[in-house]
């Protein structure tokens, strides 16, 4: 998928912008706060119908108007063209070709993209939560079908706090209930943990290589993830383990009034050459990892859907040394990427660009 | 502020389910211009009706019109069998099968712990009762197909099979005369997680 062009209107600091978008590798320079992610942003948006910066979606809308549009025009990978456009504020609607809805739903689909963002170091750097909902949005994106799986067990393992909640308030309980959400949590999550193993394993295959390529050759460079199941010892993640797991449980869990044996209590051991990735690696490794990770994540999908979507890489040099960043770019080469950078980047990496663009205060001007 | 009656009437209105002050407003102006006196009388009859003449049936917690509800007191029903469902609406639906010549019970609802609905708020240990009491050989049972339904038909599966019972589950799956292509993709993964020899 290549998007060719993208039209903003009112979105973040941007009045009026368009931009010519080719195959390849894109780069976006600018100095801070002139409106580089915004264009990021606005790409992010067709995909997924929101932001990872906001959740408040009138802060998109430029300062003193009612309503923002994004408009693009998207080409799959038999060239075949498509028009979308995407409301946002007070005209909310979604416009695919001519047909125009109040809804976003027939957006869904039409518009796939990957984004690594700076705060991705995180699912490399912070707390289990962010690797967590790493997995379970790769679960998704990958096998679209499992969704139910995922939110499946959410809403199981929100009823049963619920259920434990109010006996650790009453400090009575309906034992018999509460065995019918052990039962139901341990089969939910069995299948959450095999969802999230297969989908792991499925991104790790990718990850590692990108990894390696991005460390350059004759350097040590093996990158692990394993699946750390917080109630099985022994890692199969079975509904027998995490039944004997609540058991054990029990009286804690009644006092507490929280589930404390379950997936969603899982982590994702990551490792650099065997030592943690967490805290023993440095920044510079820890960015990489959170990259290749992306990375991985945007090829698998590709290679699962038969559709490769747009990559969009915020701020991605910032920390890599030039021979990193030079690898990287050099990986890209086969879809479109479009990337934004705060300083002049070396010549090598230059060479690789297809089109540059310069942003300053709300305005895009193409500079090659 | 409305005249008095008016006022009464929007304040009425807006206690019940999905109508806010504006629907209520509309609604009470449409009956004060637009409704008819003949109209005005059978609605206001209607609802008098409702709470005067209908009854909770005794048996199955349908709603019931006489002592017992329709399917209760109609004898050419099969006793033996029983299906459960939530609420009285999902015995309309069944019913619109035409398949179904047992009996039902009305639970009231499923479990669901965040809404404070356990076990003692549905009618589980009437359904026992009957069981019991009835000579009944098989409950089906048709909660709805979501966490909830799915949790309340394992807690009843639980408390009927030592009686030796037989306990069935309605099953979940694709619309009949849809397209497979317009169906979502939980959907669909569930019907194929569920799917049947076929013998030719």
């Amino acid at each position: 998928m290549l998007i060719r062009e993208l039209e903003l209107h009112n979105f973040r600091n941007y009045q009026e912008a368009e931009i010519h978008f080719p195959a390849g590798v894109s780069l976006i320079e600018g100095e801070n706060g002139q409106g580089k992610t915004n264009i990021l942003e606005a790409i992010y948006y067709l995909a997924v119908q929101h932001s990872w910066r906001t959740s408040r979606e009138e802060s998109v809308v430029r300062d003193g108007c009612e309503s923002a549009r994004i408009s693009a025009l998207v080409e799959n990978r038999r060239g075949n063209q498509v028009r979308v456009a995407l409301g946002l504020g007070k005209e909310r609607d979604a416009v695919v070709n001519n047909t125009r809805d109040p809804r976003r739903r027939q957006l869904a689909g039409v518009v796939t993209a990957t984004l690594f963002a700076p705060e991705d170091l995180e699912i490399v750097k912070g707390p289990p939560g962010g690797r967590r909902d790493f997995i379970d949005d790769l679960v998704v994106k990958l096998r679209p079908a499992k969704a139910g799986v995922v939110s499946d067990y959410a809403r199981v393992l929100k009823q049963r706090n619920g259920l434990l909640k109010s006996a650790a308030l009453t400090r009575k309980h309906d034992a018999e209930t509460l065995d019918v959400w052990d039962s139901q949590l341990a089969t939910k999550g069995e299948a959450l943990v095999a969802a999230r193993r297969n989908a792991l394993q499925t991104a790790m295959g990718v990850a590692e290589s990108v990894y390696r390529q991005a460390c350059g050759p004759g350097i040590g460079a093996e990158l692990r993830a394993e699946y750390a199941c917080s109630f099985d010892k022994s890692g199969a993640g079975s509904a027998t383990a995490l039944q004997e797991a609540l058991k054990a449980a029990r009286p804690e869990e009644l006092r507490r009034g929280l589930t404390l044996a379950g997936p969603h209590l899982d982590d994702i051991a990551i490792s650099v050459n065997g030592l943690d990735a967490r805290t023993r690696a440095s920044q510079g490794e820890q960015r990489t990892v959170a990259l290749s990770l992306r990375l991985a994540e945007h090829e698998s999908v590709a290679a699962a859907s038969g559709e490769e979507g747009i990559l969009l890489l915020d701020d991605v040099f910032s920390e890599l040394d030039p021979s990193r960043s030079r690898l990287l770019v050099e990986r890209l080469a086969s879809a479109q990427s479009i990337l934004t950078a705060a300083g002049m980047l070396p010549t090598e990496i230059r060479e690789q660009v297809s089109a540059t663009y310069s942003v300053k205060m709300g305005r895009v001007e193409q500079i090659t | 502020m409305f005249e008095g009656p008016v006022q009464d009437l929007v304040d009425e209105l807006s206690k019940l389910p999905s109508i806010g002050g504006k629907t209520a407003q509309r609604i009470a102006f449409h009956l004060l211009l637009r409704t008819s006196r003949t109209d005005a009388d059978r609605l206001a009859a209607a609802i008098v009706a409702i709470k005067e003449q209908v009854a909770i049936c005794p048996r199955c917690f349908n709603f019931a019109a006489g002592d017992l509800c329709r399917f209760c007191s109609d004898s050419r029903r099969d006793e033996t069998v029983v299906c459960v469902v939530e609420s009285p609406p999902d015995i309309i639906a069944v019913e619109r099968t035409g398949e179904f010549r047992g009996l039902y019970h009305v639970l009231g609802g499923a479990i669901s712990p965040i809404q404070g609905i356990g076990p003692d708020e549905l009618r589980v240990r009437e359904l026992l009762d009957r069981i019991k009491a009835d000579g009944i050989v098989e409950v089906i049972i048709a909660t709805n197909p979501n966490i909830e339904g799915e949790a309340t038909a394992m807690y009843i599966a639980r408390l009927i099979e030592p009686l030796g019972i037989r306990v069935t589950r309605i099953a979940s799956g694709l619309p009949v005369g849809g397209d497979l292509e317009y169906a979502d993709e939980v959907t669909l993964g569930r019907a194929l997680e569920g799917r049947r020899e076929i013998h030719g």
